[in-house]
This record gives structure tokens, C-alpha cells and sequence, in this order.
């Protein structure tokens, strides 16, 4: 992985190289991951298709890596039919490494928000072995995710409301949060 | 909580993500033959960089995925697939899957550019025959190597 990321790093250095890559990977992204998306939810290309008001062609079009011709309005109300929301942000290349080195059906897949775990209250029982009452306190917790701010291409994604970045830290048992964390949110 | 438990508090998740193992054809003077295409091709700039961005790719998506989203056309003739990448020239190197192992490896096989939705005159039968031939003899491959400025 580190041999390819160096190579890539390498290549990324010409400029017409850089944007054509960064072109071609946001075109395999948006695809991949609504097709991915759709198939996480149990939907056909139909189902996603009545949704958003249009045809099952409209959707095998957006599902194919060689499509670049998607409007943000559309994107829009497929995020919205997926129960994610969408994401627009101008990137640093330096980020379309880690993007393209972590690229997998897993890292596309997002749970709607019925799923999404900062909005899933948890009570965790603290000391639960003592048996003193009054050390039997509850914490709710959840899980937060961190921004990775050294983002210029454009990346295009779908995410769960609570998720703006792809380092996930876990807020541990007794609900802590990290500082920094707790300051962006 | 011990001194273990403490620093794994705050745990950054970097998933897993399993490569499939990507080779190049060698002529039988040892020649990789993607390499040699892409040189007498004369790609430009966007066509390397169109080519390489979707081989990166292929390696890291299920083969599923990689036919439903159009990554891949085929087969278009025996185990033969083709890669499809629109560039300033429609890039079309041919490929199959394995073929020693069906689900961990490709094997690029011959380059092509398709010209007015055809690929040209026998080039689909030379890819098949490239899988033969490197069925038959497993050395004639290398590891996939990225396509250069140069070539």
C-alpha cells in the first residue's frame, strides 16, 4: 500500500496528471458508492427511481463509473432517498491519497439514520461489579467522528449526518470525548 | 482501568481493505506487453492518468461491483473482459480474471483502444489466446507494473 501511495504521490506532481486522476476517481466514487448505497438499503434501480421522480435508466446512468455528467439537485434527492446528506468540499490532493489508498465497498457503505450511531442514545453502566448504589451511574455515549481539515480537488460523497470525516474516534466507556472533538462539534 | 485499556480510548478505525493481485502478459521475449502497448499508444497525460486511476481501482473493488458499475464489459469473449476507460481515446485494455485464481488476481492481457464502438480485427481472439498461452505456461506474467510517463 505504502509503494503505491509513493508512486501515486509521485505522479500526482504533473498537473494535468493530477486532475485528471482526481476527475476520473470522483467519477468511480459517485457511482460506486450510490450503487453500493442502494444495494446496502435492499432497493433496485426501480425502487430508488420512484423515490427521486425518475426512471431506472436515470439510476443504471448514475451507477456507471464512465458518467460525469450528474446535477447536484439529483444527487440531492438521492442522498435524501438514502437517508445520508450529501457532501460537497474542495479538497487538497494531498487528501486523494488516503481516498484513493482506502478506496472498498466497505469504506462507501453508510447506514441511513435510523442507523446512525450518534443518534442511537446508549446507557452504559459504570461499576457495575461494586454493587454500591451510588456508583451505579449511567453515561450516555455516543460516537464522534474527526474532520480531516487538510483538505483542492472536489470531492462529492454521501454521508450519515453525524459523520464528516473517515478517522472515527470512539468516545470510550464513560462517554469522554476528546477535547478537540468536543470543540468542533 | 488499566494502563492498556487507557490508550485505547481514543481508537482511530483504518478498515482493511484487501487488494486483488494485479499482473501484466509477457510475450514470449519476456516483453510486458501493457507496457509496450501503452507506449506505442501514445497516451497522453489524461489517458495515463484515466488508465491508472481505474486499474487502482479494479484491484480494490469486488468483481460484482466492477461489472454492475460498467468498471468492466464482458465477457465479451472467452473469460475474456474488457477495462473501460473514456479518455481522450476510448482505452480498452483487455483482461481476465485470474486465471489461477479466479477471485484474488487479474491478468491483463492486450492492450486495445476502441474506435467507433469496435474493438479492432482480432484483438478479442488474441486476448483469449494470450490466457492460453499463460494457462499453459504460468512465467509468462509479472506483476502489474504502473503505467509511466514515459511509455
Amino acid at each position: 500500500m505504502r509503494e503505491y501511495q509513493a508512486a501515486l504521490r509521485e505522479e500526482l506532481r504533473d498537473e494535468d496528471y493530477r486532475y485528471a486522476y482526481a476527475e476520473d476517481f470522483l467519477n468511480t466514487f459517485v457511482a460506486a458508492q450510490i450503487k453500493v448505497l442502494r444495494e446496502q438499503r435492499e432497493l433496485t434501480q426501480q425502487d430508488l427511481a420512484d423515490l427521486i421522480g425518475t426512471k431506472q435508466a436515470g439510476i443504471s446512468r448514475l451507477e456507471n463509473v464512465n458518467y460525469s455528467s450528474w446535477k447536484t439537485e439529483t444527487l440531492r434527492r438521492i442522498a435524501r432517498a438514502l437517508g445520508v446528506r450529501l457532501r460537497i468540499t474542495f479538497e487538497t490532493f494531498g487528501t486523494l491519497l488516503d481516498d484513493a489508498a482506502r478506496f472498498s465497498r466497505q469504506n462507501l457503505e453508510r447506514p441511513d439514520f435510523v442507523e446512525d450511531s450518534a443518534f442511537q442514545e446508549q446507557v452504559v453502566e459504570l461499576n457495575p461489579a461494586e454493587g454500591d448504589a451510588s456508583s451505579n451511574a449511567i453515561a450516555v455515549t455516543g460516537s464522534t467522528e474527526q474532520t480531516s481539515n487538510n483538505s483542492a480537488s472536489i470531492a462529492v460523497g454521501y454521508e450519515t449526518a453525524a459523520v464528516t470525516g473517515h478517522n472515527a474516534l470512539i468516545a470510550d466507556a464513560a462517554g469522554k470525548v476528546p477535547q478537540q472533538i468536543q470543540a468542533a462539534a | 482501568m488499566g494502563k492498556s485499556e487507557k490508550n485505547n480510548a481514543c481508537v482511530i478505525k483504518f478498515p482493511v481493505v484487501e487488494s486483488i493481485r494485479l499482473y501484466d502478459f509477457l510475450s514470449a521475449r519476456g516483453e510486458n506487453v501493457i507496457l509496450r502497448w501503452a507506449r506505442d499508444a501514445r497516451l497522453t497525460v489524461r489517458d495515463r492518468a484515466a488508465l491508472n486511476q481505474k486499474l487502482d481501482r479494479l484491484v480494490q473493488m469486488p468483481f460484482q461491483l466492477a461489472i454492475d458499475t460498467k468498471f468492466l464489459a464482458g465477457p465479451i469473449h472467452k473469460h475474456i473482459y474488457k477495462l473501460v476507460v473514456h479518455s481522450n481515446v476510448m482505452l480498452r485494455p483487455m483482461l481476465c480474471r485470474g486465471p489461477f485464481d479466479l477471485h484474488g488476481e487479474y491478468t491483463l492481457l492486450l492492450g486495445a483502444v476502441e474506435s467507433g464502438g469496435k474493438l479492432p480485427e482480432g484483438a478479442k481472439q488474441k486476448a483469449a489466446e494470450n490466457r492460453e498461452l499463460l494457462l499453459a505456461d504460468p512465467s509468462r506474467r509479472c506483476v502489474h507494473a504502473r503505467i509511466p510517463s514515459c511509455s
